[in-house]
């Protein structure tokens, strides 16, 4: 008996349901992504020390103003440069300086860092007693933004960078002048 | 942990301070912190440290030598050394901001490992909240800074070898030569100071206007100040000068600029003066110069040189030497302060403007200045044959015409003819004198009013609208019934 266009439609109505709900999805797929709702998660990279931050620091560390963006960097060092060079105080065993609550220990977990080579001569300069300096050069390097995160240089062009987990620097960094 | 000679006591000796800032601050760590108490201070300076406990060396510092320091007079190291005498503090402080192991010591028992380097300068940004805190300085120590800062010391002796023996008070210097002498180094100073300001600045004006403006005020705020006199019946005087007052409207790069220039006027004026009698000298200063800048610097301190009553020398306020002025002759001071040649005016001009710009007091009255007053006081004259002048009211019989803002004339001479112009109606208008010139000038002004503003069919409605954009209000005076 052949089929007319109502008893094809009638057989076959799961189908015919199931083929328009894909078309129309087809269709809002744009819109829906556009709205957030079919945007893929985001993911937020751990920090490499975040136990650090966890056990020493107050609870805005690194602080929320931070962003990962590439730029150059400058930090002291010694020469040849060693891997102790790029571990944060807390990870050296030191015992971080603070007279008050002021100073947050944040910076402590992280590695500082100076905005342009002058600004880190300049800042050597001015420390009053240099026989305490540890290091004994400054070293240059480029940090991606897949390295960490960092609030904006002040004026005296210190910057404390949180590095993501994985992160190795040192391999980053050259020495460009000697800390005398 | 260094051991010295200290004694422990219980209770922090700084408790109740509150944290000011970190003064210098290295690898993102603190080593000098600033405490404050009402308006007592206190430092604290890291020495030394271990896997437990970080030494502070404590100690409480007055705002002047806060202020010393942190405008590099002191370097640390000068401050501690200046407080040995003093008592110092130390106290153990651990990452959980425990103190604990107070000490106390005599800043001659401060271990030689705690002491800052020699050069050690104050070299991070002043933080901005310690101006707050200097601003007492400023009144309570302004002697003593301005003292520090670049005065000098000029002294004058009698010069008894000239003067004949009837005339000799002995030893001892004439107050009216006194005052002549303070009188001529304010002078010479202020001169210098609006010599140099021109030189390096008048680029940036656009009009002679601001410009002298600007430099009366640089002039004004850079007065010599009289810091010490003293010398039994001669005269010897330490001058100052003001580079610490905050000068209200004062770009910043003026007030920098003019607190260089004590130091300048020291070592370029008064220290090169002692030769004014040496060709070179002459020649250096008359190509740096010119004849007008000369006259303002160089003849006031000339003219004390010269003084045949006393003698004048430079003191140096360190070793306290002194070096007499030689009298300068004739003809070097011929050289140095020639008489300035007046312009030549054309000659078909019967009168000109003269525009005078003087120093005056807020309450000087016109009527009252005398002829001295304008010698003394004149630092300007520009020549004209015409100026111009401002109006915002205009006024006849009749009406009384407000403008939003001034309009500007210009009034010439012309021969014997005064003329005045107002471009924007195309007046120019021609009388006998100054007065006549400026009453037709009015009456133009306001028939011009009357015929394209008043009446309700203006002549013109080009007119009309440029007296729309300048007119206020029109008020139409009563009739004279008298």
């Amino acid at each position: 008996m052949p089929q007319t266009f109502r008893n094809i439609v009638e057989n076959n109505i799961k189908k015919i349901a199931f083929g328009g709900y894909l078309f129309i999805a087809f269709l809002c797929h744009p819109y829906l992504m556009e709205a957030g709702k079919a945007e893929p998660k985001k993911v937020v990279p751990k920090f490499k020390y975040e136990a650090d931050h966890k056990a020493h620091a107050p609870v805005d560390c690194p602080p929320n103003e931070a962003s990962s963006l590439k730029r150059t960097a400058f930090r002291y060092v010694n020469n040849p440069i060693t891997t102790d060079n790029f571990k944060t105080y807390i990870q050296l065993g030191w015992n971080p300086k603070a007279t008050d609550p002021a100073h947050k220990i944040c910076k402590a977990c992280g590695l500082s860092m100076y905005s342009t080579k002058d600004k880190a001569y300049k800042k050597y300069r001015g420390n009053p007693n240099k026989s305490n300096v540890k290091y004994t050069h400054i070293a240059e390097g480029v940090i991606e933004s897949t390295d960490g995160i960092y609030a904006k240089p002040r004026s005296d062009g210190h910057f404390t960078l949180h590095e993501f987990e994985g992160v190795t620097l040192i391999n980053k960094f050259k020495v460009v002048a000697e800390l005398k | 942990m260094e051991t010295f000679i200290s004694y422990p006591f219980t209770k922090w000796r700084f408790e109740g301070y509150q944290y000011k800032s970190d003064l210098i601050d290295f690898d993102g760590e603190p080593l000098l912190v600033h405490y404050q108490y009402g308006n007592r201070h206190a430092i604290y300076y890291w020495v030394e440290g271990d896997e437990n406990n970080n030494r502070w060396l404590c100690f409480e510092v007055t705002v002047k030598q806060l202020y010393d320091y942190v405008h590099r007079k002191l370097t640390l190291f000068q401050l501690i050394k200046n407080k040995e005498p003093e008592t110092f503090y130390t106290v153990d402080i651990d990452r959980k901001l425990n103190y604990s192991n107070f000490q106390f010591l005599p800043g001659y028992d401060i271990p030689q490992k705690y002491f800052p380097d020699v050069e050690s300068y104050f070299l991070e940004d002043k933080p901005d909240y310690l101006q707050e805190i200097f601003n007492t300085i400023d009144t309570d120590y302004y002697l003593e800074i301005l003292n520090d800062d670049h005065s000098m010391a000029l002294e004058i002796i009698p010069n008894n070898s000239i003067l004949p023996s009837n005339t000799r008070y002995n030893g001892t210097v004439s107050l009216g030569n006194g005052a002549q002498f303070l009188q001529k180094i304010d002078d010479s100073y202020k001169g210098y100071v609006g010599v140099e300001f021109y030189n390096n600045f008048s680029k940036d004006f656009q009009d002679d206007k601001s410009l002298s403006k600007t430099i009366t005020k640089i002039i004004l705020s850079s007065e010599p100040r009289i810091l010490n006199t003293h010398k039994n019946g001669s005269f010897q005087i330490t001058v100052g000068y003001d580079t610490v007052l905050k000068q209200e409207k004062m770009k910043g790069e003026y007030f920098d600029f003019r607190n260089t220039l004590p130091e300048k006027y020291k070592s370029e004026i008064l220290s090169l003066s002692l030769n004014l009698n040496n060709k070179d000298v002459i020649t250096d200063i008359t190509k740096k110069y010119n004849d007008a800048a000369r006259k303002k610097i160089f003849d006031p301190l000339i003219k004390i040189i010269n003084s045949p009553e006393y003698n004048l020398s430079l003191i140096n306020r360190d070793t306290n030497e002194s070096k007499k002025y030689p009298k300068i002759n004739y003809q070097n001071r011929k050289k140095l302060v020639p008489p300035i040649q007046k312009e030549p005016l054309p000659e078909q001009l019967e009168a000109i403007f003269a525009t005078v710009t003087m120093e005056v007091t807020a309450n000087t009255k016109l009527e009252s200045l005398s002829k001295k007053d304008l010698k003394q006081g004149n630092l300007f004259i520009d020549y004209s044959n015409q100026i111009q002048r401002e109006i915002q009211k205009i006024e006849n019989d009749n009406y009384i015409i407000w403008l939003h803002k001034p309009v500007t004339y210009t009034l010439r001479i012309n021969g014997t003819l005064r003329e005045v112009i107002f471009e924007p109606l195309n007046i120019n208008v021609s009388a006998g004198s100054n007065n006549n010139a400026l009453e037709k000038f009015v009456d133009e002004f306001i028939s011009c009013v009357e015929l394209n503003y008043i009446s309700e069919t203006p002549k013109s409605a080009e007119i009309k609208s440029y007296f729309d954009t300048i007119i206020e209000e029109i008020e139409e005076k009563a009739p004279d019934i008298s």
